[in-house]
This record gives structure tokens, sequence and C-alpha cells, in this order.
């Protein structure tokens, strides 16, 4: 028997988690379709303005956005309860199979469905009343601003609170948002100790110069005389932010819910 | 079946075991006893893979419990004291998981959720806390698993069901199944259990057969105090005593009799059943 990973095992586990959370996948994407026909009928009863597609587009991706996040605290807040989590921990599947079935059922399955449903609600609508719903929300979609730059953004977020959902046992979504905002909070001080004290001196010549800064991307500051080390500086914080948001938090997070699964004791 | 040597195991400061080394074959279904907090519990847990020992070893069915292999824990069911079943019905809880037991029998439980008088189209939320636990006893011995741990399994379950309890264990024991039940309510359980596991803080008491524990020690009721009785407590009418059996006949054994007499003649006990 294959210990570690068995694709047969993995898709039963898939099956039998999202057949055990259907109801409360549906709940959500109604919750958040009505809004969408409650909004619209207020409009009607009170003779409100048209919604724009994009508006409407706005609303579609917060909500998924809302509910990727609140995803994990939803479908999976008992895995490392004391009593509820046992049930899941004894079913015979590899932690990795239930790790990625975790995934699959809280990235993939709810955010697609909410997504599909407020699609589906926002269609009909505008069908039935294109004043107050000119347009098509599918058409705007595709003229969305870098759609999988926002996506990737809140899969980190996501991320973070799947973490948060396996590591605190009580108060989770409360905990995981005050971590959030302390993982912040830590972050800026260290941005602002790096620009008030480390390099202090090279901010105080760039302040000195009084100057107005007009630039497409950082490698153009470089070409700027003068200001090839501070250049160098900014660029170096671009990067590492972008290397520790985009890269090192999702994989810890990840590495960190992982080991959580498998330490857990009850 | 379970081997476990020279096991440690504290909850941070609180020690619950210290160098406990014990064995449970196949084919037989342990009672385990002991008073509220020694680690029975606890005990149960370590060998369903849910804790991890600090040292020492827990080897189960030739599985590191703490490792959590799929072959290990598809031929393990625990039945924790206070089971909370989830937001579905019976009997799809039971489709869903019956799928990763390979020996799971739909049919036998069938049987046993209409022997126990559980409708399985009903949702765990919406049953009694005694209806849950029938639910979820009839699904672990339909896993036809080969280690079934059961925490305080009467807990909760009215006379008919306590019955029904006894019967469809005894029926679930096989020569290759190890059952290992955990109680206070040692009445409910009486001529099921053998052998019988007694545990205090510093470990394991008694580990002994019936059979055996009937040849060396005899509990009988006697209308005064005997004085040469290893232990003796106050009953309706007169006192149970416990005594050496030093006829060679099998006695009949008072388990919650044999509980005390070992509690508090642990010395005694340790010299009458040393091999």
């Amino acid at each position: 028997m294959n210990e570690i990973f068995n694709k047969n095992r993995f898709f039963k586990l898939v099956k039998k988690e999202f057949s055990e959370r259907t109801p409360v996948i549906i709940k959500i994407a109604a919750i958040f379709s009505l809004l969408l026909a409650g909004y619209w009928l207020s409009m009607l009863i009170f003779n409100g303005g048209p919604a724009s597609a994009s508006s409407r587009n706005s609303y579609l991706f917060l909500a998924t956005m809302i509910t990727m996040i609140i995803a994990p605290f939803n479908l999976y807040r008992n895995y490392n309860h004391p009593k509820k989590g046992i049930d899941y921990v004894i079913l015979p599947a590899s932690v990795t199979e239930k790790f990625f079935s975790m995934l699959t059922n809280t990235v993939i399955f709810l955010p697609l469905i909410t997504f599909g449903s407020i699609l589906i609600t926002d269609t009909i609508l505008a069908t039935i009343s294109p004043k107050m719903f000119p347009g098509y929300i599918f058409s705007a979609l595709v003229d969305y601003e870098k759609p999988f730059e926002n996506i990737f953004e809140a899969l980190i977020l996501q991320f973070g609170c799947i973490f948060g959902n396996f590591l605190f046992q009580k108060n989770k979504a409360l905990k995981t948002i005050l971590s959030g905002v302390g993982l912040y909070i830590a972050l800026a001080f260290i941005l602002v100790i790096m620009i008030t004290v480390v390099f202090k001196d090279d901010f105080q010549t760039m302040q000195n110069m009084k100057m107005t800064l007009k630039v497409e991307n950082l490698s153009d500051i470089d070409k700027i005389q003068g200001f090839e080390s501070i250049g160098t500086i900014l660029k170096g914080f671009y990067y590492s932010f972008m290397v520790i948001f985009y890269g090192i938090f999702p994989i810890a997070f990840l590495t960190g819910t992982f080991y959580k699964m498998k330490n857990q004791q009850y | 079946m379970v081997t476990i040597e020279n096991l440690h195991f504290s909850y941070s400061r609180h020690l619950v075991f210290k160098d406990v080394s014990l064995s449970l074959e196949a084919g037989k279904i342990y009672g385990l006893l002991g008073q509220n907090g020694v680690g029975k519990t606890t005990l149960l847990k370590i060998i369903s893979g849910l804790l991890k020992v600090n040292s020492g070893s827990c080897t189960v069915m030739n599985h590191k419990p703490s490792k959590r292999e799929p072959g290990f824990l598809s031929e393990l069911f625990y039945i924790p004291e206070d089971f909370v079943g989830p937001d579905i019905t019976i009997n799809n809880y039971a489709k869903l998981r019956g799928e990763f037991y390979p020996s799971y029998d739909a049919n036998k439980f069938s049987r046993l959720m209409t022997d126990f008088e559980v409708n399985g189209n009903y949702k765990f939320t919406k049953l009694s806390f005694g209806q849950q636990k029938k639910a979820i006893i009839a699904f672990a011995l339909a896993t036809n698993t080969r280690l079934i741990l059961m925490d305080e399994p009467s807990n909760g379950l009215d006379i008919p069901s306590k019955t029904q309890l006894r019967r469809v264990i005894s029926q679930a024991s096989t020569d290759d199944t190890c059952i290992v039940i955990s109680t206070h309510q040692v009445r409910d359980l009486e001529n099921l259990i053998d052998p019988i596991i007694i545990l205090d803080k510093n470990g394991v008491l008694l580990n002994e057969s019936i059979e055996n524990i009937s040849r060396k020690l005899c509990f009988e009721f006697s209308p005064v105090p005997v004085e040469e009785a290893i232990y003796s407590e106050p009953t309706l009418g007169g006192y149970i005593v416990a005594q050496r059996n030093t006829s060679g006949m099998e006695c009949k054994v008072n388990i919650e009799a044999l509980f005390n007499t070992v509690l508090s003649n642990k010395e005694v006990i340790k010299d009458i059943f040393k091999k």
C-alpha cells in the first residue's frame, strides 16, 4: 500500500470531503448570489440608477476573495479540534492526501462555485432587466486588469487563513486577522527602520534634492545621475518585498499547514 | 498485535506514564480499567496514533502509530468517549467512510443499525448522544478492522442497548481481532472482557486473563468480615471478600471487587501474579 499518495484514495477523499461539505458550499455561494439579487431588487423598488458591468465585476471578485478567505474557517474548522477532529484524523488516508484534498475544496471548489453562482445570477438579472444591469459581467471579465496578479494575491491571503485555521484552536478567524495585522505592522516597522536609520543618509540626499521624479519602472532610477545608489536600495526593497510576499509567505503558510496537519496531537 | 515498551508520556508537566510496558494479543477483548486520570484514554490515543510518545516505543501491527499511515489506519478504529458526528446522515457517513476500509461490510452495518434500533436516514446532529454512539459503534464493527479501541462505549446507552452492545462485541471478536474497551462501568461489560488490564499512575498494575485471576483469587460473599482476606468491602447484608485461591478450583471473578482489591493491595497483587 502506498503510504504517501495514492491517486484512487485521493479522489475518494475529495469526493467524501466535497459531499460532506456541499451544504456549506451551497449556502455560501447562495448568500453572495442573493446579495446581488437583493441589490438588484432594491434598485427596482427604489428606482435606483443602473449598475455598470465593471462595478458588478468588482463585486464578483470581491465576493470570491471573501469566500476564499472564509473557506478554511467554514470547511475545515474542526480539523484540530481535540474531539471533533479525531474522526478525520483516523480516516485511512495519508496526510499528503488530506492536505491536497483540503486545498482542492478550499482553493478550487468553494471559490469557483461562488464565482460561477454569482456569474449565473448576474447573467440572468442582466437578461431580465438590461436597464438596471447593463452589459454582461463576463464581457467585463475580459477587460479586467491584472486578473492573475489579484488572484495570486488573494491566494496568498487564503494560504495565510488556511495556516491560521490549523494554527489556532479557538477564535480562529479573529486570531488569524490579528496575526495578519501584527505581521503587517512588523514589516512596516522594519521598513521604517531601514529608511530612517540604516539608509538615512541616502534618503536625506534624495530629500535635499527637492525635485519631482517620474519613473516608469525601478530600473529607470539608475539612469538618473546621482541616483545610482538610491536606485539600488529601492530595487533591493522592492525585490525583497516581492520575494517575501510572493515567495516566502505562501511557501511558509503551506509548509506550516502541512506540518500542523501531520503533527497535530489530540 | 500491540507492543508497548518503556513508554513515557506526559502532558507538559503532568506525567502520565513512566516506563510502562504492555503487550496486547489478537483474539481477545481487553478490559482497560483504572481510576479517573490514570491515562486510559491517553493509552488508547497513543495506540491509535493520536498522541506521540515522549520516549519508549509503541508498535501496532508492525506500524508506528504516530506516523498515521493509511495502511495502519485502515486496520484500526478508535471510538472516543464523546463522539461528535458530522452534520450528515448516518448512512451517508458510513457510505463515504466505508470505502476507505478494505474489509468494510455494508450489510453488517445495516444489520447492526437494525439491532441497535437506529435509523440511518437521520443526521447525527438530530440524534441523542446514545443514538450517535450506537451508530458509530455499528460502523466501527462493520469496518472489520483488526484492532478496535473503545473508550467508555456503554456510556450514554440505555439498558437494552447495553445488552445489545455486549452481544455485538462478542460476535465481532474473532481470532484475528483485538478489541480494547476502556470503561468505568465494569458491570455493563462483565462476562465480556477478558483479559483485564488495570492501570494506575505508575503504570500497569495487572494484565491477566480471567482464568488466571480466578485461579489465584477468590471473590465470595461473607456475612462477617474475614480476617485473612486481602480485601473486603461492605455490601447489602454482609461483605464481599477477596482471598487467595488456595483450593485450586476456579472462582467467579467479581471485576469491581477485583479492581478495588488491586488498587488497595498493589504489592500483594504483584506478588500473587509474579511470573
